[in-house]
């Protein structure tokens, strides 16, 4: 029992830590973070990048790389593509 | 025993990868190029110093009081872990180079059986708080040492002429024992 307590103690103080360690140090670009958000967020790799994260920052970097996202379909395609400014093509 | 002799001991006699024989991962994988083994060696030698204190201070002041010292292990690598995460989020940061050419080598420390052992050698031979220190900068130096020299000497290697059947990893072995031959009788 006191085992238990111990360790789960000791695993939130280590886990507060390296959240906020990380949070400080790596302070991401507010666009980033937004087009992140509107990503699926698998982070399935479908795309060719490591994951949603390193997607946004090829998406910043070239507008058109969103659509390799294969999980982003419908509504949130759309919702992507009126932030990203794009015109539809029909 | 005098700190003297045993820092100098944990780093020539007992060298962690030559006689006590762990962490031999990085010591082959990371040892292609001087500067990646050099690398390798610094971000171990921070993990250890700073896991050594941080699982000492756990094991004396939490886990004895309360009698739970079969916590021992998990615990240990819990906090290991967590310190090498930390290690590669400052290294992200302030050094993104040798993040990025490091890459895949810097999470394997945590599953480095040197720094388990060297936290749990700190507690098998009844070590007070300087000789801890001392031992585990000590053994966490000699890494560094061995492998660095290692490095040199597989990079000399490879211009060399080997036959097919040798070169790469098996050179690096024989090397390797006999390097382990000199640092156990002659030095």
């Amino acid at each position: 029992m006191i085992g238990i307590v111990i360790l789960t103690v000791l695993a939130l103080i280590l886990a507060y830590v390296l959240v906020n360690v990380d949070a400080k140090l790596n302070e991401v670009d507010l666009n980033i973070k937004e087009i992140e958000e509107l990503l699926p967020g698998y982070n399935c790799g479908a795309c060719g990048f490591s994951g949603c994260r390193a997607m946004s920052e090829a998406i910043l970097k070239d507008k058109q790389v969103y659509t390799k996202c294969r999980p982003l379909r419908g509504k949130a395609k759309k919702k992507m593509e009126e932030y990203l400014q794009i015109e539809e093509a029909n | 025993m005098s700190l003297i002799s045993l820092f100098i001991s944990s780093i020539l006699a007992q060298n962690i990868i030559l006689t006590k024989f762990l962490g031999i991962c990085p010591f082959i994988g990371a040892s292609n190029k001087e500067k990646n083994a050099f690398h390798m060696g610094l971000s171990v030698m921070l993990v250890v110093t700073l896991s050594s204190i941080i699982t000492y201070v756990i094991y004396y002041y939490v886990l004895v009081p309360t009698n739970t010292t079969y916590l021992r292990t998990t615990m240990f690598v819990l906090v290991i872990a967590s310190m090498v995460q930390l290690m590669e989020l400052l290294l992200k940061k302030y050094l993104p180079k040798i993040h990025q050419t490091m890459g895949l080598y810097l999470p394997l420390i945590a599953t480095n059986c040197a720094v388990l052992g060297i936290t749990l050698l700190n507690i098998n031979n009844d070590f007070t708080f300087t000789q801890m220190l001392v031992f585990s900068f000590g053994s966490s130096l000699g890494y560094l040492l061995v492998i660095y020299i290692f490095a040199t000497i597989r990079e000399r290697l490879e211009t060399s002429d080997i036959s097919k059947a040798f070169s790469g990893i098996p050179i690096a072995l024989l090397t390797a024992a006999i390097m382990s031959l000199v640092f156990a009788r002659y030095l």
